[in-house]
């Protein structure tokens, strides 16, 4: 017999997370459950952790485990359906659709415009139909649908009455909690999902509802009436007779190509737009090329994948003729495609930069894999709903995230429901650093004993649905036939479908991520100003040319894309290098699950440290990177070549040590690697090695195609800031993009000889301009304090009617308020009509002039300063640093001092950049002073302590950027961290290491 | 009018209670972060030393080793507030008490009583000096602006003469001036305008065009040193009783007995009460308050708890725990009331602000109503009668 399981994903009622449920069905002697949730949004995650039981035995060698064999795991859902709580559990794929459609329709009840061809919420039909209480079975049976009651004991008098009315009665055991602490935890989870305290919130279920194991329950009524018992076996064999269909790839056909089972039409629309896409792409079509492309086309076509790519090119296509999207950018693995480059859907040559395609696609992939697409930050929101308009609401959503508790939220939402503040909880944070180390300390108050133990029991528990940041899928029918959706939060227009990336994948649905990009526009907006001065094609020439590498290798590269972290920075001028190849391996090794090998590499990159490969393999494998792990391929790779793993199954591994459980099932692949390379006969040594650095792969990391996509932006975006940088900067804070405020690109372009000019009522435009080669005109859209409609009205009229004469006519022709003119006027917009720079006498011109009698306080140099500080956040004829050093004295040294290596020096600097970590090892003292080599946890103030602040900061002045560390007993000393925008007075000793002058804070 | 300034009260009193504490740096130890021990505020000659309010103690000894860093006891700070309060009710009955040390009293009046209002304040000077021992320093104009201004000028007494407020003003900093918005001061100071002097010759409708018209011709009037603002009764406060209670630990709305709580304090004093707030403050310190409408008042003790309780319930709806709960009950002037309006009660009403500034007037006689009992009145000629309007 069957079991009803109420999972985490039942938000506000559900206390078991699916391993735990899986569990608890089968120790409680049961081999069928159905997922019995609010929604089907918790289905993909039973089944998966279903799945890895089975998976890891298989793993570790082992013959499949008894206790789980024959487990069987079916899809149901509970919904309310006019006030009565009902359930279905479907059995063929029209119920299940359906039942979607049913589920579709409640979360969007009421929305305008109505999704077309959803309809009102029903109940489904094809579904075995169970009804809560006899109200509502009443419900179901009138309006003609085919149900039944589901029994309980603590309800035996309905159970009898529907008996003797012969209706149908089933009694299978709704799982909902076990024990005591189950029902508390309900109750909590009632309380954070409601808002409420514990104190005042009731819980939904009874304590008598608790399960029990499968033989006592079937000896008590009801289910023990023979008549209960035959209808719920009925009903298994009901639902046991239909299989969900997982696994299989959707994808929609491109539009206008109406519906068809066979795709040959596709196949050869491919075939024939990637050889013309191809004869573009390349001068000469060489052999290998042509290999290429009929591999990737035959393996495409073997995997009935034409249609995604052909959507995806329709998707790009069809905006066109609105000018969007402007500039895209193909990344990912998808990026290692030929047929996607020409195409046009990715910008990097992919047998030029030797790309693996089998990182993409491989004939055993099961999963379906995905392109994501950037477009500019501006136009991404529009490219989205564009889609949706394009193939209707009904056939688009967006991929939702899953987010579980972490520690920290755990505590917040439990600490919530106890009635604990705020304050206490920003104490309490102060100690917690994920699960694992931080709650010890936390639990030094006894006040916070039960808030702490609730809290750890939500670990790994569902939390909440949000948006993922640009996954769509598109269906080639209505989407309910596949999944269920609901209106996206706070997101106007777009639905997303309660499964998560995961579960969408694994049931084929194949998304294209759709992302923003600041730095696309960065380059659209430079190119447009640049006009015909930009190369025919820019990405080769960019590539080649001499003074960007140049740029690069100097690590010169504030405000280019990806590589202006101080991190990147100081890794480009480590290694000396600017040129293609190089970027992209240094984009991604500096990435978390690389940068533990920066400093092998960048020895033997510099031939400081001879790299000779232990075994032959790596020198094929990894000479490129210098026997490092760079990318997701090295790993593919490895497997492949040592263990002889297929390239599926190298990527099930690849794609692990990018989870954050990793931990826990990284030992059975372990075994698994093992016992390949013993078979191939791979020395021992080897093997550790080879496992050694896979296994410390874990966490964030990129693939190759990747890192070139994002190199080849880079590299346009160098070469703009190379020969144009007053276009490049003026694009760079326009765009609001990139790793430093404002204040800081305008330093740096001051540091390539731009003249910065002040905000101009005549000249300036809304975004930043550059004004010639030499020259950088700040916006308007700078001024804080200024209304935007104002401003536009005054850019408006100035377009008009020409530009004005003085602030009198100014004021005449455009109505400007008293908050907006003073801000202008503060911000040095009028500063044309005062050579001697007194704003104060054009801030009475709005207030009709100087009264007779009062003799305002002119403007100084100073006074200016602190203007342009309030109003732009950024100064134009004095620093910052220098300002504070004129006022408050002190700091006698500037920052363009630290290259001399051990002098004790104070100056005044702006903070520009700050990044926190936390020491880990106490034997690391003091050797973490590049950004490069603090892998959270690296390095140590006193040795003494772990775990405690230190930070990575870039100072400005007058002379020049420094960077820094400050260790713990510094920031003590300090009693708080630097942040960005703050002007400190810095005190440290200047050192050397690596060739780089980093300060140590004192 | 006269403004006094004690300063840096806190700090006399410690002087007041041991001698051996003059001349030096003091401060007191900041109360709310007692892990990290830093200052709270610190006293003039630290500041000459170049001690700073948070400041970490162990930095600050290092820095001033003849530092005493004292315990904060914001008790006796208040009681010392309440002190200069009854002091200066003995020469006036209208006044005001400003921030810690400060207070604003009316003058005008009393110069049958006291001779001329420059001695007066001379000789509260010294009678606070002599019974408190406490040094201040002391305003007299005829604007409350310019009064409060001299006061702080730190002489022992600063008289600004009659239509001379706008000149003694007009050279003192903007930023003086008590209450400006700190986003007005910042749009004066783009005006160029960083003193009195600057402000006084502007128009009206060009001020208010700066800031809301209806506070322009306020702000007007004080930077002209044209203010004269009606002070409320120093008197009031015996009126008034306030309850506090401080939950330790702090505890969810539903696990606070206010009822029983509340009963007892309405108990504690059998005068019926005029206005009733309950005030409650969560752990995070955000303030919350419920007022006793009319006919709530004109309930029996018991009912007005339990009515109290229910409402704090129904306002105490956030998810946090309250820390601090506080009933502040007003009443007339010590008269017992009935549950009900009348006419009686209505005319006493009317009474009270006489009643209460001649029985301030004149402490050694009893002043009532004159309906009160002609028959008193007749026998005894100290008695003093007043009439309701």
């Amino acid at each position: 017999m069957f079991a009803l399981g109420i999972s985490d994903f039942s938000m506000g009622e559900g206390v078991y997370p699916a391993a735990q449920l899986l569990r608890v069905a089968r120790g409680l002697g049961y081999r069928d459950l159905v997922c019995w949730d609010r929604g089907v949004a918790g289905y993909p995650k039973l089944r998966d952790t279903l799945e890895w039981i089975h998976k890891s035995r298989e793993l570790e060698g082992l013959p499949p485990d008894p206790a789980w064999t024959g487990f069987r795991l079916h899809l149901g859902c509970r919904f309310s359906w006019r006030g009565h709580g009902c359930g279905a559990l479907p059995c063929t794929d029209a119920g299940y659709g359906a039942l979607n459609r049913l589920l579709t329709a409640q979360a969007h009840e009421g929305m305008t415009p109505p999704i077309p061809g959803l309809g009102a919420p029903e109940p489904p039909r094809d579904c075995v139909l169970l009804a809560d209480d006899l109200a509502g079975l009443d419900a179901l049976l009138r309006e003609g649908f085919e149900a039944a009651l589901l029994g309980h004991p603590r309800r035996v008098q309905e159970a009898r009455a529907a008996l003797a009315d012969g209706l149908p009665v089933v009694a299978p055991q709704v799982l909902r909690f076990r024990t005591a602490e189950g029902l508390e935890m309900h109750r909590l989870k009632r309380a954070i999902a409601q808002q409420a305290t514990l104190i005042r919130t009731e819980a939904l279920w009874d304590p008598s509802e608790a399960a029990v194991p499968r033989h006592d329950w079937e000896a008590r009524f009801p289910f023990a009436e023979p008549a209960v018992a035959r209808a719920t076996a009925a009903v298994l064999e009901r639902i046991a007779g239909w299989n969900i269909h997982w696994g299989e790839w959707e994808v929609a056909r491109p539009f206008g190509h109406g519906e068809s089972p066979d795709d040959a039409d596709l196949n050869a629309l491919l075939r024939q737009r990637v050889c013309a896409g191809a004869k573009e792409r390349f001068p000469v079509l060489r052999g290998d090329i042509l290999a290429r492309m009929e591999q990737e086309l035959d393996l495409i076509a073997y995997k009935g994948f034409a249609r995604y790519f052909l959507l995806v090119q329709d998707i790009v296509q069809a905006l066109k003729h609105e000018g969007l999207p402007s500039r895209i950018c193909g990344r990912g693995s998808g990026a290692a495609s030929l047929v996607s480059y020409a195409l046009h859907l990715s910008n990097v040559d992919p047998v030029d930069t030797n790309l693996m395609f089998e990182r993409f696609l491989t004939k055993e992939r099961k999963d379906p894999p995905d392109m994501d697409i950037d477009f500019a930050w501006d136009e991404r929101d529009r490219v989205i709903q564009a889609v949706f308009n394009r193939y209707g609401r009904h056939r688009v959503a967006m991929v939702s995230n899953h987010a579980f508790f972490k520690a920290k939220g755990a505590l917040r939402a439990v600490a919530q429901a106890h009635g604990r503040p705020d304050s206490e909880l920003k104490q309490l944070a102060r100690f917690v650093r994920g699960w694992e180390g931080g709650l010890d300390r936390a639990s030094e108050n006894p006040a916070w004993d039960a808030i702490l133990r609730q809290a750890a029991a939500l670990r790994g528990h569902f939390h909440q649905f949000s948006v993922h940041p640009g996954g769509t899928i598109v269906t080639p029918g209505p989407l309910w036939e596949h999944a269920a959706f609901q209106p996206a939060p706070a997101k106007e227009g777009v639905s997303i479908t309660t499964w998560d990336k995961d579960g969408v994948e694994n049931y084929g649905l194949v998304k294209i991520d759709l992302l923003g990009n600041r730095s696309l526009a960065v380059i659209r907006d430079a190119y447009a100003a640049l006009g015909d001065r930009v190369p025919k094609d820019p990405g080769t020439h960019s590539r080649h040319d001499a003074d960007t590498q140049a740029l690069l290798a100097r690590g010169d590269s504030i405000g280019v894309f990806y590589v202006e972290s101080p991190a990147t920075r100081q890794l480009q001028q480590r290694v000396r290098k600017g040129d293609f190849e190089t970027l992209v391996i240094h984009s991604s090794l500096i990435r978390p699950a690389a940068y533990r090998w920066v400093d092998r590499y960048v020895k033997r990159s510099r031939g400081e440290e001879a790299w000779e490969p232990s075994d032959p393999i790596f020198g094929q494998l990894l000479s490129d990177s210098f026997g490092v792990l760079v990318y997701q391929e090295d790993v593919i790779k490895v497997c492949v070549a040592l263990a002889g793993w297929s390239h599926f199954e190298a990527d099930q591994l690849r794609k692990l040590l990018g989870k954050p459980d990793c931990e826990a099932r990284l030992p059975l692949f372990e075994a698994r690697f093992r016992r390949g390379c013993a078979e191939r006969g791979v020395r021992a040594g080897t093997v550790d090695e080879a496992w050694d650095m896979i296994r410390t792969f874990t966490g964030y990391s990129f693939c190759k195609p990747h890192s070139a996509s994002y190199a080849q932006v880079s590299f346009e975006s160098a070469w703009i800031k190379t020969h144009h940088p007053a276009v490049f900067f003026a694009s760079v804070i326009t765009n609001q993009g990139g790793y430093y405020p404002a204040i800081a690109y305008l330093g740096d372009a001051r540091r390539h000889r731009l003249v910065v000019r002040g905000p101009d009522a005549n000249l300036s435009a809304w975004p930043f301009t550059a004004e010639g080669e030499q020259a950088l005109r700040v916006g308007l859209m700078q001024v804080r304090g200024a209304q935007e409609k104002e401003v536009r009205e005054l850019l408006e009229e100035r377009e008009r009617h020409g530009p004005f004469d003085t602030l009198d006519e100014l004021l005449g022709r455009v109505k400007l308020s008293v908050p907006t003119a003073e801000a202008l006027c503060a911000a040095g917009a009028f500063d044309r009509w005062a050579p001697d720079g007194d704003r104060t006498r054009l801030m009475w011109a709005r207030l009709g002039g100087v009264p007779p009698g009062v003799r305002p306080c002119p403007t100084d140099l100073f006074d200016r300063a602190d203007l342009e500080m309030e109003t732009l956040a950024l100064t134009l004829e004095l620093h910052p640093a220098a300002l504070a050093r004129v006022r408050k004295g002190g700091g006698p040294n500037r920052a363009a001092e630290v290259v001399r290596p051990n002098q004790r020096l104070s100056f005044w600097a702006l903070v520009v950049a700050d990044k926190d970590v936390a020491t880990d090892s106490p034997k690391q003292e003091r050797r973490a002073t590049l950004p490069e080599a603090r892998p959270e946890g690296r390095g140590a103030g006193t040795g003494r302590v772990t775990n405690e602040r230190m930070q990575f900061i870039t100072f400005e002045d007058e002379t020049g950027l420094c960077e820094a560390v400050a260790f713990p007993d510094a920031i003590r000393k300090r009693q708080r961290p630097f942040r960005v925008g703050e002007i400190v007075c810095v005190s440290g000793r200047s050192t050397e290491q690596d060739g780089l002058a980093v300060l140590e804070v004192q | 009018m006269l403004a006094m300034w004690v300063p840096e009260l806190p700090f006399q009193l410690a002087c007041g209670r041991d001698g051996g504490l003059r001349d030096r740096p003091l401060a007191f130890l900041n109360p709310e972060n007692p892990r990290s021990p830093s200052l709270w505020f610190v006293n003039r000659l630290g500041r000459a030393e170049g001690l700073a309010a948070g400041m970490p103690m162990d930095r600050a000894l290092r820095a001033s080793p003849g530092l005493r860093v004292l315990d904060p006891s914001p008790q006796v700070w208040w009681e010392a507030q309440g002190s200069l309060g009854d002091f200066l009710q003995h020469w006036t009955p209208q006044g005001q008490l400003g921030r810690l040390g400060a207070a604003l009293v009316e003058l005008q009046g009393t110069q049958r009583i006291f001779g001329p209002l420059a001695d007066t304040a001379a000789r509260m000077g010294r009678d606070l000096a002599d019974r408190h021992g406490w040094a201040s320093h002391g305003g007299l104009s005829l604007s409350a602006t310019a009064a409060q201004i001299a006061a702080h000028a730190e002489h022992r007494l600063e008289l600004v003469a009659d239509g001379a407020e706008a000149a003694f003003l007009a050279p003192q900093p903007l930023r003086r001036l008590p209450d400006l918005a700190p986003r007005l001061q910042d749009r004066f100071h783009r005006l160029g305008m960083r003193f009195f002097g600057d402000l006084q010759p502007v128009p009206l409708p060009v001020l208010a065009e700066l800031m809301s018209p209806r506070l322009a011709p306020d702000l007007r009037a004080r930077v002209r040193g044209e203010d004269r603002p009606r002070l409320p009764l120093l008197t009031e406060r015996p009126g008034h009783a306030r309850h506090g209670w401080r939950l330790q630990p702090p505890r969810l709305p539903e696990e606070v007995a206010l009822a029983a709580r509340c009963l007892d304090w309405l108990w504690s004093d059998p005068r019926h009460p005029r206005h009733l707030t309950l005030r409650w403050w969560d752990v995070d310190g955000e303030p919350h308050a419920w007022r006793a409408a009319p006919e709530d008042l004109t309930a029996p003790p018991l009912v007005l708890a339990r009515r109290l309780q229910q409402a704090f319930l129904e306002g105490a709806t956030r998810r946090l725990l309250v820390r601090e709960v506080e009933l502040r009950l007003a009443w007339g002037l010590g008269r017992a009331r009935g549950l009900f309006q009348d006419p009686l009660h209505e005319r006493l009403d009317r009474l009270e602000p006489t009643l209460a500034r001649l029985r301030h007037r004149f402490p050694d006689k009893a002043v009532l109503p004159g309906w009160m009992g002609q028959a008193l009145k007749q026998a005894n000629n100290s008695l003093i009668f007043i009439e309701a309007p």
